[in-house]
């Protein structure tokens, strides 16, 4: 039954794919879309304590990534640095539970693992001027020299607290808190107006 | 004589494309590429504004960002801007200006009568004539603000778009002149990330105003070329139009690009302006320098200017303010400026030069056959609002200090003045860089550097084409050096002249014949002249600072850029002190103006703050909820029905959770997961009652204390295992928790093996409260619910409607009640199907007014109780307190002050008379008639209308209120005179025994 009652998206009411902004030469410079169904699962412990980093290595495929705000990726399962003692894993969705308890069962009593999957809005921005949209939003080093592909950070877009990937060259992902959503969805595309943007369907 | 002054030929404007606009009404052509300076200049145009002060006649007086009178109101409507410095607009067909600071007229201007009584105007006029009576201060401040107010602001929303950049490098080069360009070229070629910033729209800097060459080459196609070379470069990003108008600590500099104020309106996506912060590893500044105005008798009479910027207007836009010159300066630098000018077409008058001395510069102009007058000064200039009809000029005496023989009357129509040049040192001392005075050519240099910055060119004081490249080239070099890039060398630099402005002659006031009483300008911005600053002195404010703002020299929105040296300078002669010792004011930011609209982006309207919307958002806006901003969180306040008033909403939506069912979103609710195996101690540590037996599956009510002993927050905790707890908190005190759990786990107690999370966003939470609530929520699982399976206060993990979820049981309302919690993206498909299956049960939604008037008669508290200046106590949670471990806030709650008797206690209200409200936000006093002041006795924090009770009622705190049940006191509102005699009650007033919600 599980299966059947579909997971409604924080942008679900102003979602609209299509061309948008500005009409410039070329056609439009930026791509968004939503990133989801997502499985996410909030990650805490030691680091140094091996059946718990054993363990989310076991159950993600790859090591825990210990510099601060880097990216260990496995497949589609990225594994992100928050903090010193703080991960997320993101994948998509597996079902409900099912990433959180396969990183319990690897991890026995070790560290803290709580699904926070409907707890986040990702939004995905890539082409020529995603690096523009995010250097209108977040005091960061969006360079390409700088924020490179498997770098992530935490600071504030638009007030918002947010967690900015960069999976791929010209390809930021934008975590907000699901009830900042709609407001970061708005604020985004507003940003991206100047150069023209295309809105594509949700896809994890 | 045709009345354009544009020249036949030359400049760089694009005599193709005539544009047109309108200076006061009046329609006028420039061309592309004018200022809207340049423009009226070219149509004769001299009158521009009335000064501050004494409304007298001024015109255009520079040719960039110095320029202390040419200031217009710019555009219309909505997008008006006043105190516009017309030196920096860049004209575009349709441009709308006008004067400002006159009525009814530029040219017939009302208040220009202070002018002639401007001898009864001194500084500090204001301060002395109008604080006596004191009473009628605000009618005077009426009137002056009419009189001395500059443009106006717009009275409509800004139509535009502003946005914000932030951006990161290792070399930012501030001006983009023949310095800043060199040093741009020397960094990128290392490989450093350049940013180069400059204000105009062309590269250049001073070279556009020139006639000078690089080489072989016009100076300004080695310009050209190097632009293309650095366009080339993809470690090199150029922000043309852009004004470094800050520099704060830790090299961040805030930049204001005017992205499209030379368009007649930036288009919908465009933004007009973008406020830029750069973090830079290393700064070069190369701003370039200020040609210094001379003080003598009527400086500021439309037409007299300074001589580079005469010669900027004949070189740059093909433009000669005058058709008859005479300059006056005090060194070289104005020969080559009477050269362009001559060239250009201008009849030269008279060079007034007060140096005895003959120089090498002087040569070519005497070769063409203008007079040059040494050892002279021109001490009056003659004209009026139509503009300068002529000078007076005479010979110094052997001393320089008096004006001596008979007076040479001289016709002109402009007036060129050169009293040396200012390095334009106001990013550096923004900065935090120390300053040193040059006794030899007059000025404030950068001295000691307290940032990762180095000056560069004529704002270091290296005067002179060929040095200024060097430099450039060097300093450029070094800063990409000192950002890690080994390899940087300066770039070779074509040779070129190097003139520089020779040996000045300082004359800080030029002396006037005796009995003479000319108005000798200092700050022409704020009608500041040498004789209110020699008044200010002698009245005694001998401090630079106070002198500034005793006479407002250096003030306005050119920030004395023309004035400050020559201020200064004047009070150092009075106070026969050398200028160091004088000192200079603070250089503070921004260089110049900045619009509000930049500073705040696009954080305005609907965005101005976040919205935070929960999984329920869209179904409470189709169900016609009225929302409330709680933090930034939406609520539903009420569902308004059609015929519905307000309050029949509220108090039907009351009604229903008493009698039927409703249902409330308590998503905001603060949810935070913890785990590790030392959980249920931290949670001991926190609380002040015990949580270390509570068993899994339940849920208890816990208080927390700030370390001062005042309640900071409360909500329930659940067991959900033997190591992992939820923890709610109040929607506004969400992120304070879990920023005080964080801060005890990694600093207070870091041996704990504990793990803290939000979860508060992951969480879709429903009350479900009313008699029938366990009746629908039996039909939407099968988990056992009844009142054994699920007692009060248990928590049961579950599936419901098909997904899974947890059900507590547990009531704010006072009712029989559930909160039930599933994952946010099923909360719409859960909180539908509660609804449709209760359908048949009376289940309706209820918003935060219903809820306010539960807890009320509950005698819940919220955050207005939760005030910081109640204890658990207070609050009636004294029992709760345990005594058998510590817990935060433990050692303060036996201070004498938290155990006295009379303290402020929470108490029930109710209306004595049955009919009157107990007003909002009243106080609590013996007797309304007595005498004021009066004791206060305490507060009311809520009030309602209970439907339920059928009687006005509400919270207070009050003194001693525990022991004064019964009693009967008065709740008056001092504000709204609202008055209610009220008897004090339990704070339980409904179901006191609780019977309700544990059935």
């Amino acid at each position: 039954m599980v299966e059947m009652t579909e997971r409604v998206s924080a942008l679900a009411a102003i979602y609209e794919t299509g061309t948008f902004g500005n009409d410039v030469d070329g056609g439009p410079s930026v791509t968004l879309h939503e990133r989801r169904p997502l499985s996410i699962v909030h990650i805490a412990g030691n680091s140094d304590d091996q059946a718990f980093a054993g363990g989310v290595g076991k159950a993600c495929g790859c090591a825990l990534p210990i510099e601060p705000g880097t990216i260990a990726t496995a497949g589609e399962l990225s594994l992100i640095w928050l903090a010193p003692t703080r991960w997320l894993a993101v994948s998509p969705d597996q079902g409900p539970g099912i990433l959180e308890a396969a990183l319990r069962d690897a991890c026995g009593e070790s560290g803290a693992i709580i699904d926070v999957s409907h707890g986040r809005t990702v939004i995905r921005l890539s082409g020529a001027h995603a690096r523009m949209v995010m250097m209108k939003g977040a005091p960061l080093d969006f360079h390409k020299s700088s924020f490179t592909p498997g770098r992530a950070a935490q600071s504030a877009i638009s007030q918002c607290g947010t967690l900015i990937t960069c999976p791929a060259e010209d390809t930021f992902d934008v975590y907000v808190f699901r009830g900042f959503g709609q407001h970061m969805w708005e604020w985004l595309t507003d940003a991206a107006g100047e150069f023209g943007y295309k809105v594509e369907n949700p896809v994890s | 004589m045709s009345r354009s002054y544009r020249t036949a030929e030359g400049g760089r404007i694009d005599r193709s494309k005539p544009l047109s606009f309108t200076f006061d009404d009046v329609r006028y052509t420039g061309f592309q590429g004018d200022t809207l300076a340049s423009a009226l200049l070219a149509n004769g145009v001299k009158l521009i504004a009335r000064s501050f002060k004494y409304h007298r006649p001024r015109g255009i007086m520079s040719a960039g960002p110095e320029e202390p009178c040419g200031m217009v109101q710019l555009r219309e409507g909505a997008r008006t801007e006043p105190n516009i410095r017309a030196t920096q607009v860049e004209l575009f067909d349709g441009l709308v200006a006008s004067s400002q600071n006159r009525w009814p007229s530029v040219k017939w201007d009302v208040n220009s009568i202070n002018n002639l009584f401007n001898r009864m105007l001194p500084a500090g006029f204001y301060y002395k004539t109008f604080m006596w009576p004191k009473a009628m201060w605000m009618t005077y401040e009426e009137v002056i603000r009419h009189a001395a107010g500059m443009g106006r602001s717009a009275d409509q929303p800004d139509p535009d778009r502003y946005e914000h950049m932030h951006a990161y490098c290792d070399v930012l080069v501030a001006g983009g002149g023949p310095a800043g360009l060199m040093a741009a070229k020397s960094a990128a070629d290392s490989g450093a990330r350049v940013i180069l910033v400059d204000e105009n729209p062309e590269l250049g800097g001073y070279l556009r105003g020139r006639n000078q060459k690089v080489g072989a080459k016009s100076a300004m196609d080695w310009v050209a070329s190097v632009h293309v070379e650095l366009e080339a470069m993809e470690n090199v990003t150029i922000l043309s139009r852009t004004t470094v108008a800050s520099y704060y600590d830790h090299n961040m500099l805030v930049l204001n690009e005017h992205t499209g104020d030379h368009l007649p309106t930036a288009d919908g996506w465009t933004p007009r302006q973008r406020n830029w912060k750069v973090w830079a590893k290393q700064v070069v500044l190369a701003t370039g320098s200020i040609e210094r105005p001379l003080v003598f008798g009527n400086n500021d009479v439309p037409g007299v200017m300074l001589t580079n910027a005469i010669q900027a207007y004949a070189n740059q836009y093909g433009v000669t303010p005058g058709r008859n010159a005479v300059v006056f300066t005090n060194n070289d630098s104005a020969y080559e400026a009477v050269l362009d000018m001559h060239d250009a077409g201008m009849r030269i008058a008279a060079v007034v030069d007060n140096r005895t001395i003959e120089t090498a510069a002087t040569k070519p102009v005497r070769e063409r056959g203008i007079p040059v007058f040494h050892n002279h000064v021109v001490f009056n200039v003659r004209g009026n609002k139509h503009g300068v009809k002529g000078v007076e000029i005479m010979a110094l005496n052997e001393a320089g200090d008096h004006v001596a023989g008979s007076i040479i009357k001289m016709d002109c129509d402009v007036v060129g003045m050169s009293g040396g040049w200012t390095p334009t040192v106001h990013l550096f001392s923004q900065s935090r860089g120390k300053l040193r005075w040059m006794e030899d050519i007059t000025t404030f240099v950068p001295d000691v550097s307290f940032q990762q910055e180095r000056s560069a060119g004529a704002c270091k004081a290296t005067w002179g084409l060929n040095s200024c490249l060097k430099e450039g080239a060097k300093a450029g070099a070094e800063a990409a050096k000192a950002a890690g890039f080994d390899t940087a060398k300066p770039v070779s630099s074509p040779k070129s002249s190097d003139d520089g402005m020779g040996e000045i002659r300082a004359m800080w006031r030029v002396p006037q014949p005796p009995h003479s009483h000319l108005k000798r300008f200092v700050d022409f911005q704020d009608d500041v002249a040498a004789s209110d600053v020699e008044l200010a002195i002698r009245e005694g404010y001998t401090s630079i600072e106070h002198t500034k703002r005793y006479t407002t020299l250096g003030m306005g929105t050119d920030q004395g850029k023309t004035s400050n040296v020559n201020g200064l300078a004047i009070v150092s002669e009075e106070l026969d002190k050398p200028i160091p010792e004088v000192g200079h004011t603070t250089f503070r930011p921004p260089y110049t103006a900045v619009t509000m609209g930049a500073i705040t982006g696009t954080e305005r309207g609907h965005h101005f703050s976040p919205t935070r919307r929960s999984a329920l958002h869209e179904w409470h806006k189709q169900a016609g909820a009225t929302f409330v901003p709680a933090g930034m969180w939406m609520r539903p306040q009420y569902y308004q029905q059609p015929g519905e008033s307000m309050w029949d909403a509220i108090y039907r939506e009351t009604l229903n959770v008493r009698t039927k069912v409703g249902m409330f979103d308590v998503s905001p609710l603060g949810k935070i997961d913890i785990q590790g195996p030392d959980s249920a101690e931290f949670l001991n540590r926190c609380y002040i009652n015990g949580f270390g037996k509570l068993p899994v599956g339940k849920c208890r009510y816990g208080v927390m204390l700030r370390e001062d002993g005042m309640v900071f927050d409360d909500g329930t905790t659940s067991r959900l295992s033997e190591n992992h707890f939820m923890m709610t908190t109040t929607t506004a005190k969400a992120g304070p928790v879990l920023q005080h759990l964080e801060y005890l786990l990694d600093v207070i107690w870091p041996e704990l093996n504990v793990h803290v999370v939000s979860v508060t966003e992951e969480w879709c939470g429903m009350a479900v409260a009313g008699p029938n609530s366990r009746e629908l929520l039996a039909r939407c699982t099968d988990a056992d619910i009844s009142n054994e399976g699920l007692p009060f206060m248990g928590v049961a993990e579950v599936d419901i409607c098909g997904v899974p979820g947890r059900i507590y049981r547990i009531s704010f309302s006072g009712e029989l009640a559930y909160e039930v919690g599933v994952s946010s993206d099923w909360g719409p498909h859960v909180w539908s199907t509660l609804m449709e299956k209760g359908q048949d049960l009376g289940v309706a939604p209820y918003g935060t007014e219903a809820m306010s008037i539960m807890r009320i008669e509950k005698g819940h508290v919220v955050g207005a109780e939760l005030n910081g200046r109640t204890t658990a106590d207070d609050l009636g949670f004294g029992g709760m307190t345990s005594t058998k471990k510590a817990f935060i806030g433990q050692r303060s709650i036996t201070k004498p002050a938290f155990l006295e008797t009379d303290r402020k206690q929470l108490t029930g209200l109710k209306s004595v008379d049955g009919k009157t409200k107990i007003p909002r936000g009243a106080q609590i006093v013996a007797d309304p008639k007595g005498r004021i002041p009066m004791e206060q006795l305490g507060e009311v924090t809520a009030n309602c209308y209970s439907p339920n009770l059928k009687e006005f009622i509400g919270l207070a705190i009050v003194k001693g209120a525990r022991d004064r049940k019964g009693d009967r006191l008065w709740a008056f509102s001092p504000l709204t005179k609202e008055c209610c005699e009220v008897e004090l009650c339990s704070p339980h007033m409904y179901d006191p025994e609780g019977e309700r919600l544990r059935g």
